[in-house]
């Protein structure tokens, strides 16, 4: 019975995992057909596999172009929330008043504000400051998401003992030094996941970018619009692009999954 | 070198009404290993801190020298403190958790390597030098921390119950190596403890305290045999003292419920000449003090009394053996050759010349 029951576990974990990789299976495998392969079979392996949407699609995006600007939004933006939400937290939690409950309280809460309620008079305030820009988007994704960053790390914060702060001041480390060379070291699996789940999200954002950015800076889901217009739709070239874009995550994720799988389990056991 | 001051030093904190320590008064000389004792909650720690630095002195002064400190930045007071739980720096290895003091202070590489690997070699870590914290067992992580003081080089060292994470073989053996050191760094030790054994084994001189006070101050020894009140005495020695109340009269000290015995002479005249002749007071005798043996109950025949025994520990040399008298729990330790079944009554004598006798308001000795 129990070795019928685990079976039957590993038999359901199978089919969850093969509808988890099933959008994943379309989106390469159709990368590689013609638009007519497309069409005439969406499930079918690509009969023949033609490289040739990538490197139309590369051209297209102006690939170079929009990763550079992908990245660049992606990276400060994300460096900016790391540094400014730890930094915050570790001055909330360490500094325990009145004042600095109220500041989380009012951290957590701002979780609730739906994006899409504020992103209208938000365009406007920076348009006028003339920050419709990679620049201002930086700050619009730092307002935005720091508040969950400084809600995580508050929590690991909780855990490291405040006498790691106290016996590196005796050794005279000051306020900066022991933020920089010891609490931010001991976060670090905290920030990787804190920066998985912004990279995630900035990197796939599209509606803020495309209310912020002019052209010149459109990051790679905004290029990708170019694939969509009215009477067409490239789906075999859209395709190549978006398994183009997927790359430097996956990347990112086989690199950073040793934090990832700590970050998440960390602090379940003793 | 250098001689401490705490002068009449208070620590209130914020939204408290009472006082957290009070009048705290102490002299610590050149190289002395002090140690503060006493029961969870009684402000050892809160003193320890405010020597570090770690909080802020209420009222009074702080003296390293004849400079005042109270306002003095810890990183500036030239301490090094070893944490109750260590507070080593996992992401670092020994060498640079070890490091970390000089290295903030940039002192120069060459000589920060050399100091490392001095207190490496002394205290056996040479060949852990390039581990993390994580790799290494609790009593090198302990002696990671004492290291970590120790390349230091800083006047005064304050340790927070440092061996209260280890086992009980392990701290014998820390409670040597940290005596050894004192020895041999000369400095200025102040060591909390709520332990009474590594008070007496350790310390030239123990500050004992409770609910913020100190109660006494005194060698390991002057504590042990001639304690200021029945709290000092109930906490100095283990097991602890006796108690019994009891009522003085005719030479005898009575408790109507099993016990009367004679006190000694010199006792005696002390307590009639204070006036507790016919009077309540509270008698104390050590568990040691108390002999099971054909010889002692020979020895003193006026001090003799017949108990039940509750519960007997062999302990290899000695055995404990709880009893009762009367209403009154107390415990006996006997040579194990006098091993004694639980149920048994016997006769037991008491060595009166060791008695403490304590005022029954005030609770302070009164011989």
């Amino acid at each position: 019975m129990k070795i019928k029951s685990k079976k039957m576990i590993g038999i359901l974990g199978l089919i969850i995992g093969i509808l988890w990789l099933f959008p994943f299976y379309m989106i390469v495998a159709n990368s590689f057909k013609t638009p007519k392969g497309i069409f005439a079979s969406v499930l079918a392996l690509p009969a023949p596999a033609t490289g040739e949407n990538y490197a139309n699609s590369f051209k297209a995006l102006n690939f170079i172009g929009s990763l550079t600007n992908s990245l660049i939004i992606t990276i400060c933006s994300v460096l900016l929330i790391i540094l400014c939400s730890s930094m915050a937290a570790y001055a909330l939690q360490r500094n325990k008043s009145k004042l600095s409950s109220g500041l989380l309280l009012l951290f957590i809460s701002a979780m609730l504000i739906p994006f899409q309620s504020v992103m209208i008079p938000m365009t406007a305030n920076f348009g006028s400051a003339h920050m419709l820009n990679m620049y201002g988007l930086m700050f619009m994704y730092l307002g935005f998401n720091c508040s969950l960053s400084i809600f995580l790390y508050q929590g690991t914060l909780s855990s490291i003992p405040i006498a790691m702060d106290e016996a590196a001041e005796m050794e005279g480390a000051s306020r900066w030094q022991i933020y920089y060379k010891i609490i931010l070291p001991m976060l670090s699996p905290m920030t990787v996941t804190v920066a998985i789940l912004n990279i995630i999200a900035i990197w796939n954002d599209y509606l803020l970018p495309s209310l912020v950015l002019p052209q010149i800076q459109y990051t790679i889901p905004l290029q990708m619009f170019n694939f969509f217009g009215e009477y067409t739709k490239q789906w075999h070239l859209a395709l190549a692009g978006i398994t183009l874009s997927i790359i430097p995550v996956i990347i990112f994720y086989l690199f950073a999954q040793k934090w990832i799988i700590k970050g998440v389990t960390d602090g379940a056991v003793k | 070198m250098v001689e401490l001051n705490l002068e009449h030093v208070y620590k209130k904190y914020k939204g408290n009404k009472d006082y957290s320590v009070s009048d705290f008064d102490l002299h610590v000389d050149d190289g002395e290993f002090i140690v503060f004792v006493g029961p969870s909650g009684c402000g050892k720690s809160t003193t320890l801190r405010m020597i570090a630095g770690l909080e802020d002195i209420s009222k009074g002064d702080y003296k390293m020298g004849d400079r005042v400190m109270n306002n003095v930045a810890p990183k500036d007071r030239d301490i090094a403190m070893v944490f109750q739980n260590y507070a080593l720096y996992p992401h670092m290895t020994v060498f640079d958790n070890m490091a970390f003091g000089l290295n903030i202070r940039k002192n120069d590489k060459e000589d920060t390597k050399k100091r490392v690997e001095e207190a490496a070699r002394i205290l056996g870590l040479t060949d852990y030098l390039q581990r993390k914290p994580a790799a290494l067992s609790g009593g090198q992580r302990q002696r990671v921390a004492l290291g970590r003081a120790i390349v230091r080089d800083a006047e005064l060292f304050l340790l927070d119950e440092p061996l209260s994470n280890l086992d009980a073989k392990l701290r014998v053996q820390m409670r040597t190596e940290i005596a050894q050191l004192h020895q041999r760094l000369g400095r200025n030790f102040i060591y909390v403890t709520h332990d009474q054994i590594e008070a007496m084994t350790m310390a030239d001189r123990i500050v004992i305290m409770n609910k913020g006070r100190i109660q006494q101050v005194g060698t390991p020894a002057e504590l042990y045999n001639m304690p200021v009140n029945k709290f000092v005495a109930g906490f100095i020695g283990s097991p602890s003292t006796n108690f019994f109340d009891v009522r003085l009269e005719n030479g005898y000290i009575t408790n109507d419920d099993g016990l009367r015995v004679a006190v000694a002479e010199g006792q005696l005249k002390t307590l009639v000449e204070k006036g507790y002749d016919g009077r309540n007071l509270t008698f104390g005798i050590r568990p040691e003090d108390i002999h099971a043996e054909e010889i002692a109950l020979q020895t003193y025949p006026d001090a003799i009394i017949e108990a039940e025994v509750e519960v007997s520990e062999l302990l290899g040399a000695n055995s404990m053996l709880y009893s009762k008298l009367g209403k009154t729990d107390f415990i006996a330790e006997v040579n194990s050759r006098d091993y004694h079944e639980p149920g048994d009554r016997l006769k037991m004598a008491l060595e009166m010349t060791k008695a403490h006798y304590f005022d029954k308001d005030t609770e302070e000795t009164i011989i």
